[in-house]
């Protein structure tokens, strides 16, 4: 039953790249506009390479240790209460990631798609889906995620086709922008996208050749970034960075301008197809929480705690009184879970080479 | 034939307690007694009310008291007067019958002088009574405790015909009849090998319907194969009347709309799965297959894509997956665009679809929710009726009924396009539960339309499809080879390849022997390809 | 798995639960829509313009003194247009398919507002496709207006702004034969002039991307009403700063057109060839390469036009028979002529301090030294243009003649 029980490479690249591709694809442009004018596409793809790199140390970590996930190895590295503290920060992250995507989400589904309709209920719905397929079990986890990445990279890469033609090649000259942008803050927030597939390291156990983990993700980074750096290229390629700017959604726009032909809009249609990669984002973000919650409690069953987390991911997403504390949020809880997320693994990467150095001295 | 507890290898070890019927029950265990008297006392009292049993007394060689018990409607009377009374009742040479102990008569019998096939000894009371009741003739012999079973069972057969479910253009015309022994038959027929295993056993207490299991030894996956037998060895029910109760007893998510295990009528499929690395199960008195384990794949596929050319098979496929996609999203995105995102539809189309509603005096949720049941309640209604009268209620059901809802301001005349759109789209799936399940699963997208647009219905199939990824039949995967991914399944999934393309099995069933065709299969038609009026065609020509 | 059981069941009570609670928010029909197609904005003359009506405010809020618009709004009456082919042009029979709605307001929402207490279907922009602006608007500045239809998402960003010479409400009334639904025929009008190369996709997306750069000025389609009934296409309307300027000529848009390297080619140019009469010459296919540069600390460029032509038509002709050495001389000709109107069309533009083209950009991509050291803001590009300099090349092929060899 290899297949029920286990993860092939190719899937988990899958995962990693449709976790990465999410909330970000709508708003990334506009940072990136703000943080570098036209040099935005450079600035994305320095972006990208950071947390591409931070996911790879991590990979690399996890197929040292392939008998256990993170949070099991990690108590033995640096020792079990210094882990939990770790792993419990983590965790907590990981859910106010999630309640800050809802709200985005929430946000963009009321402003264009529904009107009307109370965002508690919007968020509420798609909660519920998260939470209901957060109960499986990783392998049926890993499913969903190769299942939906089709319908995640095509409607992008459709969008991005379209918009190709009206492309003008001097809104992305010059290539590193006009003023000198903070660069280094902007490129860890955008690496902190690529943080949403964190959870691939509760995975890496189940997989078919664990040493393999590291170029899975590689793979999986790479599709993703690339998918962000081409949504990027083109809305700033179309708009030029100073009308990306002053756009709420630059990538809903653009999606919005690329008529096919008979002059109708297809933004509604974008943004359901931009639901399956929140879902699938948001998904692998409270799975993480929920997954990890099991681990480091020892809890036999993880089904209780989908449940149970669903409150606090729904309060987290209430707390942000308007857009702009909203983004402001975000941007903060970006640039310090970098920090968390990249730095942690280093640390236990270091105490892993320590530790293995130390066995061989002994050997 | 055994029962399947014995079958199974898990129930092995366990100490299985199989209960009869009342009257079983009261005989489990016993022996023949070796006088007639007391074996007729005892057939009386169990068949006393019965009033087609039939009790022939005679005398086996002019020497011996027998009867012959027998169900009078299920036996070949003519068989029991040629194969069992005639020779049984010529007398033999002098001297001969003195030489005959009684006790060994039955042995004789049987050895020397029954010409049936099917004839066996036994001791047992059980089994004898069963025999009975599954129309073989059963003869006690004065002073032998072996009674004798013969089989003279003739039950009407219908004859073989083309299965009305599964009509195709091109392929075999045979399909399966009611009759067990006629089904494996038909199967058999088309993979003479000794690979093919058949393993068969009653289920029911009262019914003891024979049900077969058939697979290939040397492809399917021997824990599949356990997997079944232990179900199957679970089932405790009355009867089975259809393999349909089997496959509810069997099945991995009761719960589930989406049919788990595929049925079919078509001798040719079930071979086709068995060398995919299936399993099928058969039961007596059902013209059904059931074939284990079940992809969702195999609901849209049909025989006619691998009759027919790899191109055209293709082609229809796809044709096939729109209709059935159409069935089930098409009413719910028609109720979104009207109600909730107009802006998707073209300008002055909008404006005349605005006129089409502009009397329509109910929602477009409520308008395609009534449109489909009433297309629903048609739609039974014309499996119900004598096939005369249904293709007429049909006609009178969409043109009169449609037209009418349409001029008495009932429906927009684009709900009526829409509703027949998605209806004929669902007959388009050729299996007919899978179709179902999309038809009914349609209703709870519309009213997620009706409340939430786009953004519902899209909410709505993600429900559908994390259902359809968490689901497993007998532990294999729902959705492969889509997901979990796999190169080989992918040449059969969409599109239909080249026959000579497809060298592998399903990997996910975990075949013994993975591989279909020999690694270069591909190589002669390649060639013949490339070298198109090249030099394979010279020479022949020369 | 017995939580995954529950799934379709929790599905089903969802479904049924929900619609239920909701009261479905947003469901609204498309029949009950009040679906505005078009939109034309004018000016309001005080004294004429009667009461104010206060749906959103009490008293006149004093930035906005005299700044009250008159907006003429066309929706759709469903049930007028009828559904399928049915009796062409329907729309006539039952009078227009189109109710026309005038209001007045402070801004573009404040007039909406008072039309929504007017009609009593919700008012719904999803299938606004076209905003006529009168020219004295535009000369009022477009930023106001744009600032409503940038917000909302309901608008789409290939809606058509376009500028109108007389009244835009005469516009609103227009219907000619054509089309079932008036707003359509303009729309249909533009869209098809862009098919044909008579005009620059210049939708309201492209427009506001326009508005945002530092280094362009928009533009928008100039028209105007002839007989009544025809709606001509008159130009390109200038901008700078956010406010109109002044036009076009109706061949300045192939001008512009041509410097930009916009295909297709549509306009034809009528010239004079000594020696072998007025040429006709229509353009089929246009390139351009512009070299950017910096000149004596000036803004400069090089621009390059090559025209794929046919001749379409000679007017008496004085040479009977074309020979090679013909074709070059109507070549070269025409290739000064045509570069001479370009160059015209570029100090017509300098002259506005209004860079349509975008050359701006140019310099900001190409030369950031520069441009970060010179322009802060849009006004410190719309003056260094006006000192930009040109040189243009203009190299007309001819590559075909038609079914007639003289």
């Amino acid at each position: 039953m290899s297949d029920t029980l286990s993860i092939s490479s190719i899937r988990m690249a899958a995962l990693v790249t449709s976790a990465n591709v999410g909330i970000g694809v709508l708003t990334l442009p506009r940072f990136a506009a703000v943080g570098a004018e036209s040099g935005a596409p450079l600035l994305t793809a320095a972006g990208i390479l950071c947390g591409t790199m931070s996911l790879l140390l991590l990979a690399y970590l996890c197929s040292r240790h392939p008998g256990e996930n993170l949070i099991f190895f990690s108590e033995k590295l640096v020792g079990a209460p210094v882990a939990r503290v770790m792993n419990g920060l983590l965790i907590l992250y990981f859910l106010l990631v999630s309640g800050i995507s809802l709200r985005q989400f929430g946000e963009v589904v009321v402003l264009v798609l529904l009107q009307k309709t109370p965002m508690q209920i919007v968020e509420c719905m798609l909660l519920l889906v998260v939470a209901l397929s957060a109960r499986r079990d990783l392998i049926k986890f890993s499913f969903v995620h190769s299942f939906y990445l089709p319908f995640i990279l095509l409607p992008g890469l459709f969008i991005v086709l379209i918009a190709t033609r009206s492309i003008d090649p001097n809104n992305l000259l010059p290539l590193i922008g006009n003023h000198r942008g903070d660069w280094p803050n902007e490129s860890v927030k955008i690496a902190s996208l690529s943080q949403m597939s964190f959870v691939f390291c509760l995975l890496v156990p189940l997989m078919k050749f664990p040493k393999r983990a590291a170029s899975s993700v590689a793979i999986g980074a790479a599709v993703g970034g690339s998918l962000y750096l081409l949504v990027v290229l083109t809305t700033v390629g179309m708009f030029g960075a100073e009308e990306t700017k002053i756009l709420t959604y630059p990538t809903l726009e653009t999606a919005r301008s690329a008529s096919m032909g008979v002059g109708q809009r297809l933004d509604a249609l974008f943004l359901i197809i931009w639901v399956i990669s929140i879902y699938t984002t948001i998904y692998a973000t409270y799975y993480f929480s929920v997954h990890a919650s099991r681990d480091l409690f020892r809890l036999e069953d993880h089904r209780m705690l989908a449940s149970f987390y669903m409150p606090a991911v729904y309060a987290v997403s209430m707390i942000p009184p308007n857009i702009h504390v909203l983004y402001s949020l975000w941007d903060l809880s970006g640039r310090y879970g970098f920090l968390l997320t990249a730095a942690y693994p280093l640390l236990l990467l270091v105490m892993s080479f320590i530790r293995s150095g130390r066995r061989r001295a002994h050997a | 034939m055994g029962s399947w507890q014995g079958k199974s290898n898990l129930f092995k070890r366990t100490a299985s307690v199989q209960i009869k019927d009342l009257t079983l029950r009261k005989y489990e265990g016993m022996q023949a007694s070796a006088r007639l008297d007391e074996m007729l006392r005892m057939l009386k009292e169990v068949f006393g009310d019965t009033d087609d049993i039939a009790i022939r007394q005679f005398r086996i060689f002019g020497s011996f008291n027998a009867a012959a018990v027998f169900l009078e409607p299920m036996v070949d009377q003519d068989r029991i007067n040629r194969d069992i009374l005639q020779p049984l009742m010529t007398a033999l040479k002098d001297g001969q019958a003195e030489q005959l102990h009684a006790s060994r008569i039955a042995d004789y019998a049987l050895h020397d002088c029954l010409h049936a096939a099917d004839a066996s000894a036994e001791i047992s009371i059980v089994p004898m009574l069963l025999a009975v009741t599954s129309g073989e003739t059963l003869i006690c012999i004065d002073g032998s405790h072996k009674a004798l079973i013969v089989n003279t069972r003739d039950i009407k057969k219908r004859a073989i015909e083309q299965p009305q479910t599964e009509q195709v253009i091109r392929g075999p015309r045979e399909g399966f009849i009611e009759s067990l022994d006629t089904n494996i038959a038909l199967v058999r027929s088309r993979l003479s090998t000794t690979d093919l295993k058949v393993k068969m056993a009653p289920i029911g207490r009262r019914g003891n319907t024979n049900v077969a299991v058939c697979y290939l030894s040397s492809i399917a996956d021997p824990a599949i194969v356990e997997r079944v037998l232990g179900r199957l060895a679970k089932i405790d029910t009355d009867a089975i009347l259809d393999a349909g109760y089997i496959e509810q007893f069997i099945e991995d998510q009761p719960f589930s709309p989406f049919p788990q295990i595929q049925n079919t009528e078509r001798p040719d499929k079930t071979a086709a799965a068995l060398l995919e690395g299936r399993i099928a199960i058969l039961s007596n008195g059902s013209p059904f297959a059931l074939i284990v384990p079940c992809f969702f794949s195999q609901f849209y596929q049909t025989l006619d894509d691998y009759t027919e050319r790899f191109l055209i098979g293709s082609l229809i496929r796809i044709i096939r997956l729109v209709a059935l996609v159409t069935s089930l999203i098409f009413p719910a995105l028609y109720v979104s665009l009207i109600s909730f995102n107009p802006e998707l539809i073209p300008t002055d189309f909008a404006v005349a679809v605005a006129g089409g509603r502009a009397g329509v005096p109910f929602p477009t949720v409520i308008e395609v929710l009534m449109i489909e049941i009433s297309m629903e309640i048609l739609r039974e209604a014309t499996i119900r009726l004598p096939q005369v009268i249904g293709g007429a209620l049909s006609i009178v059901g969409v043109l009169i009924i449609g037209q009418a809802a349409v001029s008495a301001g009932f429906s927009s005349p684009i709900t009526v396009v829409i509703v027949a759109f998605t209806t004929i789209g669902s007959f388009a799936t050729p299996a007919y539960n899978a179709a179902i399940a999309l038809r009914m699963l349609r209703f709870p997208l519309i009213i997620l339309a009706g409340s939430f647009g786009l953004f519902g219905v899209l909410i709505g199939l993600l429900f559908i499809a994390n259902h359809l990824l968490a689901m497993e039949s007998f532990g294999v995967p729902y959705m492969a080879p889509f997901v979990p991914g796999n190169w080989q399944g992918f040449k059969d999934l969409l599109l239909r390849g080249p026959i000579w393309w497809m060298r592998k099995r399903p990997s996910h069933l975990h075949t013994l022997d993975a591989n279909r065709l020999p690694p270069d299969a591909a190589d002669a038609p390649m060639r013949r390809t490339l070298q198109y009026a090249g030099e394979e065609d010279t020479r022949a020509h020369e | 798995m017995p939580s995954w059981r529950r799934m379709p069941a929790l599905a089903l009570a969802a479904a049924i639960a929900l619609p239920l609670l909701s009261g479905c928010w947003d469901r609204q029909e498309l029949e009950d829509r009040a679906l505005i197609l078009g939109m034309a904005i004018d000016e309001v003359n005080e004294a004429a313009a009667g009461d104010h009506e206060h749906t959103t405010h009490l008293h006149e809020p004093k930035s906005l003194r005299n700044h009250r618009i008159l907006v003429t709004a066309q929706i759709a009456i469903p049930g007028r247009v009828p559904l399928g082919p049915g009796e062409s042009g329907g729309g006539k029979q039952g009078g227009l398919p189109v109710w026309v709605v005038k209001v007045t307001g402070y801004s573009i929402d404040d007039a909406l507002n008072n039309l929504q207490q007017e009609i009593a279907n919700p008012r719904s922009l999803i299938h606004l496709r076209i905003i006529v602006v009168s020219e004295k608007i535009a000369r009022r500045g477009m930023e106001d207006i744009n600032d409503y239809f940038r917000r909302n998402s309901e608008v789409r960003r290939s809606t058509w702004i376009v500028v109108s010479d007389i009244e835009a409400n005469k516009l609103m009334n227009v219907a000619p034969p054509l089309e079932r639904v008036p707003t359509l025929y303009l729309l249909s009008m533009i869209e098809k002039s862009v098919e044909m190369g008579k005009f620059p996709p210049q939708y309201s997306g492209n427009f506001w991307s326009a508005e945002s750069r530092l280094g362009q000025d928009e533009f928008l389609p100039y028209v105007s009403i002839r007989q009544k009934e025809n709606i001509l296409l008159k130009g390109m309307a200038l901008f700078r700063g956010g406010k109109m300027v002044g036009h076009s000529e109706p061949i300045e848009i192939g001008s512009y057109m041509a410097i930009k390297g916009l295909n297709p080619g549509g306009y034809s140019i009528l010239g004079d060839v000594p020696g072998i009469g007025a040429i006709m010459l229509k353009s089929n296919r246009r390139i351009a390469q512009t070299k950017v540069s910096i000149r004596n600390g000036k803004p400069h460029a090089h621009i390059v036009v090559h025209l794929d032509t046919s001749i379409e038509e000679k007017i008496d002709g004085e040479s009977e028979r074309y020979t090679a050495e013909d074709f070059d001389l109507i070549r070269n000709h025409m290739g000064k002529e045509v570069s001479y109107f370009l160059l015209e069309f570029i100090r017509k533009t300098q002259r506005y301090r209004s860079d349509p083209f975008g050359f701006g950009e140019m310099f900001r991509a190409r030369e950031p030294a520069y441009w970060n050291s010179v322009i802060k803001s849009k006004e410190d590009w719309e003056r260094e243009y006006a000192g930009m300099t040109f040189e243009l090349e203009c190299k007309v092929a001819i590559r075909r003649e038609g079914l007639k060899l003289n």
